[in-house]
């Protein structure tokens, strides 16, 4: 919480947790004292001070209805109270009586819409990933209605998991009284928003039941440090294919290789006059050229493509986008130029470059573009549309490393239309339907899955196209076996 | 969260510790709850002995089912307990139990009922490691003050009307109360 | 506020003061009669009320699990889920459900016959349609419109809960696995990788690689 949005927290508010008794058993004097001074800071350090009317939380009432919990009852009253004058019992038609007062009070009063100003504060807003942030959530009764019974679940994002308690609180709150409560978010790869903040709201009968949305608007966003890639053998990956006529280019970038008798036809501009001027000999050289690639990062990350071997785990979009960040770092310490695009209804795009600020940029697209998100995003996408423009922007000479898990068909066609344009793809894809325990071979689903995949995959390597597999995080140890096996 | 839960260390953050799939939420009624609801109904079964051995044994039997209905999560169980206890009180005053032990067992029986149904919807939205202590609290005060606030009245008028009532105004008071209760019902 | 609730509050309130009041009371006389009458009739209607509890059904908020990330879907669930509708009661709906799991698969067998025997699509569908293509008998009646089910797996099909579409789907798939799996996948691996290799040569000197 800023201290502008703390300063939005009526001064009103050190009043909330008052010593009445309750505070103590829930604990949560403890953290309202800390509340108190924190709003008591804010208001006397920043100027607009907002009234309640006018806190940030928006507030949305759903219509409200029966729980039905006390049908009955004026039933049971009725016939004890018709018993009891049958048989003549006096003690029947007391009791029947007294349930009559149930039976009132089941009717008595309304849900009523939980008019509430929720603060949260994280304790990290830009977390490692890994790392457990705290968050603590405030919500105060601005109504004049009390709530007799309200029940909060915080909005957790979806692509956090709460490691500590659950994000839910139930009390009773007078009007002008606060409750807070937090627990512990593990931190992971992205940019991630609070959604609605849910809170039930229920008669002091429990008979009567309103659902009340809230949304205060509260980010993290967890930018992971790109993967040392340093040690990826990836030379193999982006070397042009040998073969081609070397071109007679001076300058950087190319190196001296060799002398070799000279040939007729050898261009004048290759022999080495210094040997003809010294021993008369006209000799050719030879020289390897060492331009830098340009390569193109492609992450597949289209709704698809969130696909893992276990509901709970990592999906292959995250590998993919990990193992990009370990290439990209590797490819820019090699001198190549590295750009980064997604396969995604959002659009992105890092032309390739390079230099730290490029790196700087890349980090930050892999960490939080939304094409990247870590959950899918509900947009359609467009597959023609977005091959042509991809086409468009790709530079005339640039590879593709395309990442995907090989989920459907369009990865195979995407990949074999770039390499018919000229560009050399190789794919890397994570293997979300390796097995995760030996024992099992899984549902007829999961199989066919992976007979379908492995399909894929020889259908790109018989098309020409390299293809290198692997799970969980054994990405380095399969790009160095590929290397090994390639020819230079 | 609770200073308990504060305690608890598992905010450590190392990933690779537990599987994050296994964390699933408790959604057992809060214990407070329970033990409110067993309370209440002991001392109802407790009154109900008092007023006739043998409605108290049926009101025990609605302790045990009202148990079984928190621990089991399930509201029907739970109705099914409160019916054994009215069937337990009405036994009791028909072998001619006192009004007064039997009307503590009745507001005792309904509290014990509203609490212990109230703790499997917080179970259900909230789960046993939440903070739920000050609402259960709330809710079985009410609840407790109402059947008070009923059973004073009741008895009130019944002492006052003590010794043969009138006819005519036990067939109102049931008349009226028929169409009462049709019309709220 | 309804009629019914003023009358009845009206008689409540006018009964009470005749158990305060007994001389207000004996100017109306009611025989016992009527008294039980009305007593039995609370009786009735009290169980009638009581006993609706039976059929409401309660309601409640459904707060969802936030605390949960999104799960991924696994690959191949969708596979399994249309074999579950397979099952279902509905005629067409379970028609339907068959026709793309038994044409999914066989695409998949298709394709895997036709690398395995490296022989053209046609005659790999007429594989599938003989049953050679595999050892399996169960899989092999799976995929073919002329060969049946063994009886074993006719008897085992007709047992509760369990179908011989199931059954069919099970070995099928695994067959299929059989086909594609060969001798060793890693050794496959470096094998195709010299066929990647020699075509990348290939077009790179300028001959035409059929890609």
């Amino acid at each position: 919480m800023t201290a502008v949005e703390r300063g939005r927290v009526a001064p009103t508010t050190t009043t909330a947790e008052e010593p009445d008794g309750h505070g103590g058993d829930d604990g949560s004097d403890g953290h309202g004292g800390d509340d108190r001074s924190d709003s008591e800071d804010g208001s006397d350090g920043s100027g607009n001070v907002d009234h309640d009317c006018d806190a940030p939380t928006e507030r949305r009432a759903l219509r409200p209805f029966d729980t039905e919990r006390w049908v009955g009852i004026t039933g049971v009253a009725l016939a004890l109270v018709g018993g009891g004058i049958v048989l003549r019992l006096p003690g029947m038609v007391v009791v029947g009586a007294a349930a009559v007062g149930y039976g009132l009070y089941a009717h008595l009063g309304e849900a009523g819409e939980a008019e509430l100003v929720i603060d949260r504060e994280v304790s990290d807003r830009t977390p490692n990933p890994g790392d457990a942030v705290t968050v603590t959530v405030r919500a105060r009764n601005v109504g004049d209605a009390p709530c007799f019974d309200l029940r909060l679940v915080d909005g957790v994002p979806p692509g956090l998991e709460v490691v500590d308690g659950p994000a839910r609180v139930a009390t009773a709150l007078r009007s002008g009284a606060s409750v807070t409560f937090s627990y512990v978010v593990r931190a992971s790869r992205g940019d991630h928003e609070w959604g609605t903040t849910r809170a039930v709201v229920r008669n002091a009968a429990g008979s009567r039941e309103q659902l009340t949305e809230l949304e205060t608007p509260t980010r993290l966003t967890c930018t992971p440090e790109l993967a040392a890639g340093g040690e990826l053998p990836l030379r193999g990956l982006t070397t042009v294919s040998h073969g081609r006529v070397p071109t007679d280019v001076g300058g950087s970038g190319v190196e001296f290789y060799a002398t070799r008798e000279y040939r007729r036809g050898d261009p004048l501009k290759r022999v080495d006059w210094n040997r003809r001027a010294r021993t008369g000999e006209l000799a050719t050289l030879e020289l390897r050229e060492e331009r830098s690639a340009t390569v193109v990062l492609l992450v597949d990350a289209r709704e698809p493509a969130y696909v893992a071997a276990r509901p709970d785990a990592d999906t292959a979009v995250e590998a993919s986008v990990e193992a990009a960040g370990a290439v990209f770092t590797a490819l820019l310490a090699g001198g190549d130029r590295v750009g980064i695009a997604a396969m995604s209804p959002h659009d992105c795009w890092l032309p390739p470059g390079a230099g730290t600020d490029h790196a700087v940029r890349a980090r930050e697209t892999l960490a939080t573009d939304p094409a990247l998100a870590p959950t899918p995003s509900e947009d359609r996408f467009y597959r023609t549309l977005w091959r042509r423009r991809f086409r468009r922007r790709l530079p005339g000479n640039a590879q593709v490393l395309f990442f995907t898990p090989l989920v459907d068909d369009a990865t195979v066609d995407t990949a074999r239309r770039l390499d018919a344009y000229g560009h050399l793809v190789t794919v890397l894809s994570p293997d979300p339907t390796a097995s995760t325990s030996g024992t099992s071979p899984g549902t007829p689903g999961r199989r066919l899955a992976a007979v379908e995949r492995r399909d894929r995959v020889r259908t790109l390597r018989g098309a020409g196209i390299r293809v290198v597999e692997w799970s969980d995080r054994s990405f380095a140890a399969a790009v160095a076996s590929a290397s090994g096996r390639w020819s230079r | 969260m609770s200073a308990g839960e504060a305690g608890r260390s598992r905010a450590d953050g190392n990933p690779g510790s537990r599987a994050d799939g296994d964390r699933e939420r408790d959604t057992r009624p809060p214990t407070l709850a329970v033990v409110v609801s067993l309370v209440a109904a002991l001392a109802g079964t407790v009154a109900a002995l008092v007023a006739a051995p043998t409605g108290g044994a049926v009101v025990g039997a609605s302790l045990v089912l009202l148990a079984g209905g928190s621990l089991l999560g399930s509201a029907r169980v739970l109705s099914w307990g409160a019916t054994t206890g009215i069937a337990g009180i009405a036994l009791a005053a028909g072998v001619g139990g006192g009004a007064e032990p039997l009307l503590v067992a009745g507001v005792a029986l309904a509290v014990a009922w509203d609490v212990a149904d109230h703790g499997l919807s917080l179970g259900r939205h909230v789960g046993r490691e939440g903070r739920t202590r000050r609402n259960v609290t709330v809710h079985a005060g009410t609840s407790l003050l109402v059947g008070t606030i009923a059973g004073a009245v009741v008895y009130g008028t019944y002492v006052v009307a003590a010794g043969g009532q009138p006819i005519a105004a036990l067939a109102l008071l049931c008349f009226g109360g028929v169409i009462l209760a049709s019309a709220f019902r | 506020m309804r009629p019914l609730a003023v009358v009845g509050i009206t008689a409540v309130a006018v009964g009470f003061l005749f158990v305060v009041d007994r001389q207000l009371a004996s100017t109306l006389d009611l025989s016992w009669v009527v008294v039980t009458l009305i007593g039995v009739l609370g009786v009735l209607q009290g169980v009638r009320y009581a006993s609706a509890r039976r059929d409401r059904e309660r309601r409640s908020t459904d707060l969802g699990e936030p605390e949960r990330r999104e799960r991924a879907v696994v690959p191949g669930a969708d596979f399994d889920a249309t074999v579950a509708r397979a099952a279902s009661v509905r005629r067409s709906r379970r028609r339907t459900a068959r026709d793309d799991v038994r044409s999914r698969v066989r695409a998949a067998a298709v394709r895997a016959v036709a690398r395995e025997r490296a022989c053209s699509r046609e005659r790999a569908v007429d594989l599938l349609d003989e049953g050679t293509w595999t050892d399996d008998r169960t899989a092999a009646a799976f995929l073919s419109r002329s060969i049946g089910y063994p009886i074993g797996d006719r008897i085992r099909g007709s047992l509760p809960g369990r179908s011989t579409f199931r059954i069919g789907v099970s070995a099928a798939v695994a067959a299929v696995e059989r086909t594609t799996t060969g001798i060793g996948s890693g050794r496959r691996a470096g094998e195709e990788e010299a066929i990647v290799d020699d075509r990348r040569n290939g077009a790179a000197d300028g001959t035409e690689a059929d890609r």
